[in-house]
């Protein structure tokens, strides 16, 4: 399957490639994550196992975040029901002012805030935005970092692909 | 298009089994897995869809004698005789090749299990540490810190799903690691919530002699002293 | 919550549901079977609940299985193999499991355990279609169950019966059955499955109000609305079947419009209506039905009934229009029907369906799915709502998220590998220096050392050897002071050497005395000075005897987990591969699937279009007998049958004759009794692959 699933990320992910520079976590599982959901209950990533999940790394103080967290809203409400789950997770290193940003956004899915710091290291996180693809195996198939437009064009692509799966 | 001027009976008994309903089938009859998903892994028990016959004018009790062509079967197998209850012959030979390999895998993730563990914690050095909850009124746990000998080791969120497992009877074993044998100390702080939204952040700390053989240790959160007061003892499992 | 001192309740199977893929966001944990509320005495065994109650099944399996390999839950045997056979069952290892409950029968286990073993045995072979070996697995559990299993026992028995035929004493079962309050979802399925043995036993009236009773239940519930449906189709049917079109066109009317079962009942609501020649009335539904997918057998019928119904109503002309739509339609679906039967055949009709970018041919079910709209897809909704299909790709979802947990094993092995690489470099080094040091024989030599000290200080003290214990400067003096006694010895005594000799002795004196005073303080701190030492003897001969060991079990330990790397490195790979290669059986076989689904559609068009077409002469016939051409749109066909009819033999019957235009009431296939609802759990939680009454998508709304 491993075999299987490099072949078809390498495949799947053509298009993509090029706009995004090398992942090199694709194909291993994704690092443990778990953080305060504006609930106030904890939300770990690996629980959502079954189903695709795109992680979107974001701080409050950078305006693309913004615009992509508004196109994964549309997707996330498209695709909810084939099993996709989007989950946004702040970096900002004050919590309350990621609280404060968080309940500003006018999304559905998720927003995760007080994230450990060890996340971001663990993620590779190098860049905000940055967006990152998890197969229902748990296993990292991409990322994506900065946004422009017609990015969400190529975010539905590759998600069909994995919602396939 | 087919001579007709032989067969106008033919023709006026094709009308008349036109008008038979039976020849649409009710769904139940059709879909064997109609039945609700809950029954386990059910084998196809009724033929599949195109094993059935595609016609049987016997299966038509009252045709008219001579009907040509028998209603069609959508995909409904005529009344059933009783099962043989196997399943076609190519089906069954993946299913039970796909059961094999699953199996294989079960084994093989064990095995795996197992040499991680006695490669990365070998049984004289290994510590474990377990958190458990005997808790009788609600209390949702949030996080729990775990520091030996004075180093953070461990720093656990516990989401919605797993605060009840432990509440359920379940113990999660939070930490594992190696020690030098002699005296540790092993100090430990949880948080979480009550009833009526009240917040608990409660510690404990032990010291604890790490002897040849593997050494567990167990948080037990328990409300056993005073009702609906969350406490935190350790209990060393020599 | 439960209110259990650490009780972690002794397990049995959960639901079926529970697939390898574990369904996320669980609002209700599957419900445990309990046994009687048991302590947890092994941390470990509540370890493994921990996952359990997660939902975690593989994850348990694998915990219990490696605890138990290790001695860890020695308090919770028969626990262990309850659970274990309960997690393979909803894996669908049916053999694993089977085995795990025999052992349980094995052993000398309480009768609860007992019987959830035989229950459970039943439960596998139902599964696997030995009906018989069920009944007696069923049968051997004495006493009774918790409520939940006990309704799901008297459901399994009743399917069983009911699947042999033996509908008498299905009756009198479900009739027997007495559910709680709270158990109204078993209690629609008993009267189900109660209705269905009485219509097949031709006691419709009979069958009535539980069909009934089901029929006009209110849930919000995908299963229990579909069960629902099912329930008012079969009355329907049945009623019709009986005669009694007018009992059961009520039944038909509380089909969902916008259910799966919509189209059966629609056009049995045009065949009450037909039975009691209200042919106009029966128009309306079935031409509802022309307007739904063309591969639905009853819209099928409707294609045909319409004209049918035409030509009762005496409208000839309408008839022969709607039967020559008819067989157009049903010519041109035929030429679909070809074009994807040879794209399966050609292997390009997944290439079709996929999008271009997604050529994952693994994947094409979702979008058949969930993509009601995509032209080709309205060819294959019977497929994905079967059975086969269903299983075939639960192992499909099951194989994959096995290769996803094997592809995280592969790298830790690398993580391994490299490890032991590193510790046997150590030891590499280590090694020689360890051998040198144990060679040397220092240890012992300083065992030697420490004994003879020792005796020389006995000896010392014994013989009060003061002299022997100065300072380096005292016994100088000492040495001197002999040595001069031994010089005066031979001297002569004069005044001189006696002085000197005087000065001697109290010289000689003094320093004896000054020698004997710190004697014992002497004695005492050599002796303490030796007691260190042996302690520190001590701690080498230990670490000694550690570092022996260490080095004797070196190259053993190292080279033995190196040796168990390299080996489930290689069954890793060889498991990754056959599941590829399994994977793609898999996809063949829908592959197949697809394909005679799609010859078999073709067969059935065929058939219609062939009476179709008879009919279509009828008309003709029967128009030219009764004088006069039917005009049709199509007057190239009626000039043919028109010539044709020249030929027509003297002694037909005309085709108007009363003919028994009635339905003749056919044996009923016979609606298969239901398998039972989800045993508590919340539908909404079920893994949507497994859910298999997914209605096919009807036409874009």
């Amino acid at each position: 399957m491993a075999v299987l699933q490099a072949a078809f990320a390498a495949l799947a992910f053509a298009c993509g490639a090029q706009a995004a520079e090398k992942y090199e976590l694709v194909g291993q599982p994704a690092p443990d994550l778990v953080a305060r959901g504006l609930s106030g209950e904890n939300v770990r990533v690996s629980e959502h196992r079954g189903e695709v999940v795109v992680v979107s790394f974001w701080s409050g103080s950078c305006n693309t975040c913004r615009a992509q967290l508004e196109a994964l809203d549309r997707i996330a409400k498209t695709y909810a029901t084939a099993g996709l789950t989007v989950i946004g997770v702040n970096l900002d290193d004050n919590v309350a002012r990621a609280e404060k940003f968080a309940r500003a956004q006018d999304v559905q899915f998720q927003l995760l805030v007080a994230t450990a710091k060890s996340t971001g290291r663990d993620y590779r996180v190098d860049r905000l935005p940055m967006l990152v693809f998890v197969d229902r195996a748990g296993v990292l198939r991409g990322a994506h970092r900065e946004y422009k437009k017609r990015d969400e064009e190529m975010y539905v692509r590759e998600l069909r692909t994995l919602l396939n799966e | 298009m087919l001579k007709s001027f032989k067969s106008v009976r033919v023709a006026w008994m094709a009308l008349a089994v036109l008008a038979l309903p039976a020849l649409s089938v009710p769904a139940m009859a059709q879909d064997p897995q109609a039945a609700a998903p809950a029954d386990v892994a059910p084998a196809a028990q009724t033929p599949p869809a195109d094993a059935a016959p595609a016609g049987t004018p016997a299966a038509i009790a009252d045709a008219p004698a001579g009907t040509l062509i028998a209603p069609p079967v959508d995909g409904t197998p005529p009344p059933a005789p009783p099962e043989s209850g196997e399943p076609p012959a190519d089906t069954r030979a993946l299913d039970e090749t796909v059961q094999d390999l699953k199996k294989d895998v079960v084994d093989l993730n064990k095995e795996l299990f197992v040499l991680e563990e006695e490669l990365l914690f070998p049984a004289n050095t290994q510590v474990a540490v377990f958190v458990s909850m005997d808790i009788g009124e609600f209390f949702a746990l949030d996080s729990l810190t775990l520091k030996i000998d004075n180093k953070e080791v461990a720093n656990y969120l516990y989401t919605p799903r797993e605060a009840e497992a432990l509440l359920k009877g379940g113990v999660h074993r939070v930490y594992l690691g190696n020690l030098k044998v002699g005296e540790h100390q092993l100090v430990a702080f949880f948080e979480g919530k009550g009833p009526n939204n009240r917040d608990y952040k409660r510690g404990a700390n032990l010291k604890f002699e790490k002897g040849v053989g593997a050494k567990y240790l167990e948080l037990k959160i328990t409300d056993r002293q005073r009702k609906a007061q969350p406490e935190f003892a350790i209990k060393d499992w020599e | 919550m439960t209110k259990l001192s650490r009780i972690a309740v002794a397990v049995g199977a959960t639901l079926a549901l529970a697939s390898a893929m574990v369904s996320p966001a669980l609002a209700a944990t599957p419900e445990v079977d309990k046994l009687s509320p048991t302590v947890v005495r092994d941390l470990h065994f509540g370890d493994a609940l921990f996952y359990y109650y997660q939902g975690e099944d593989f994850e348990t399996i694998t915990r219990l299985q490696a605890y138990r390999q290790w001695g860890r839950l020695s308090h919770h045997d028969a626990e262990t193999d309850l659970l274990l056979g309960g997690l393979y069952l909803s894996l669908g290892l049916h053999n694993e499991a089977g085995e795990r409950f025999e052992t349980l029968l094995t052993q000398s286990v309480p009768e609860g355990v007992r019987n959830r073993a035989w229950f459970y045995l039943g439960k596998i072979w139902y599964a696997r279609g030995y009906l018989d070996r069920a009944e007696r697995a069923i049968k051997e559990v004495q006493g009774r169950l918790t409520p939940d299993l006990e309704a799901e026992r008297m459901h399994l028995l009743s399917n069983i019966l009911m699947r042999q035929q033996r509908f008498d004493e299905a009756i009198a079962l479900l009739n027997s059955w007495k559910g709680r309050k709270d158990q109204s979802d078993w209690l629609a399925y008993a009267q189900y499955n109660l209705g269905v043995a009485l219509v097949r036993k031709g006691l419709v009236t009979e069958a009535d109000p539980f069909l009934t009773s089901v029929g006009t239940l209110e849930s919000g519930r995908r299963e229990l609305r579909s069960l629902k449906d099912r329930a008012n189709l079969a009355l329907g049917y049945a009623y019709l079947q009986n005669n009694q079109p007018e009992l059961a066109k009520p039944a038909l009317e509380r089909v969902r419009l916008d259910g799966p079962y919509s189209n059966k009942a629609l056009l049995g609501v045009g065949w009450a209506d037909a039975a009691q020649g209200q042919f106009q009335d029966a128009l309306t539904p079935w031409m509802a039905l022309r307007d739904r997918n063309l591969l639905d057998s009853a819209v099928q019928e409707a294609y045909l009934a319409v004209p049918y119904a035409f030509a009762k109503l005496n409208a000839n002309a309408q008839a022969a229009e709607n039967y020559e739509k008819a067989i157009a339609s049903f010519d041109s679906e035929t030429v679909n029907l070809d074009n994807s039967i040879t794209e399966i055949n050609d292997g390009t009709m997944l290439d079709k369906l996929l999008k271009p970018d997604a050529r994952d041919h693994y994947g094409w079910f979702w979008q058949l799915r969930e993509l009601p709209n995509a032209p080709e897809s309205r060819y294959l909704y019977h497929l994905l709502a079967g059975h086969d299909f269903q299983e075939g790709l639960k192992n499909y979802r099951d194989l994959a998220f096995l290769g996803g947990t094997l592809a995280k094993w592969q790298d830790s092995m690398v993580a391994f590998q490299d490890m032991l690489d590193t510790r046997e470099r150590a030891y590499a080094e280590r090694v020689p220096q360890a051998d040198a040091l144990l060679a040397s024989g220092k240890l012992d030599k300083y065992g030697v050392d420490r004994a003879t000290t020792g005796g020389q200080l006995d000896q010392v003290e014994q013989a009060g050897d003061v002299a022997a214990l100065g300072t380096a400067a005292e016994r100088d003096q000492w040495a001197r002071i002999v040595r001069l006694e031994a010089a005066l010895l031979a001297a002569p005594h004069d005044e001189e050497t006696d002085v000197i000799r005087e000065k001697t002795r109290l010289a000689k004196g003094v320093l004896y005395w000054r020698l004997a005073e710190s004697f014992k303080a002497r004695v005492w701190n050599e002796r303490r000075t030796l007691k260190d030492l042996d302690q520190a003897l001590r701690e080498a001969q230990n670490r000694w005897v550690r570092v022996q060991k260490a080095r004797s079990s070196m190259p053993n330990n190292t080279g033995e987990f190196a040796a168990r790397v390299d080996a489930l490195r290689k069954r890793l790979d060889d498991t990754q591969v056959r599941l590829a290669n399994v994977a793609k059986q898999q996809n063949g076989l829908l592959e197949s699937l697809a394909r005679n689904e799609l010859e078999a559609q073709k067969e059935r068009i065929g058939t219609y279009q062939i009476q179709a077409r008879f009919a279509l002469a009828s008309i003709y016939d029967r128009a030219a007998l009764g004088g006069g051409t039917v005009k049709t749109p199509s007057n190239g066909a009626a000039t043919e049958s028109q010539g044709e009819l020249e030929n027509v033999q003297p002694d037909q019957q005309p085709v108007d004759q009363p003919a028994t235009d009635q339905p003749a009431p056919t044996e009923q296939p016979a609606p298969p009794p239901a398998d039972g609802p989800p045993p508590a759990t919340d539908p909404a939680t079920m893994d949507p692959g497994v859910n298999t009454s997914q209605p096919p998508p009807e036409t874009p709304k």
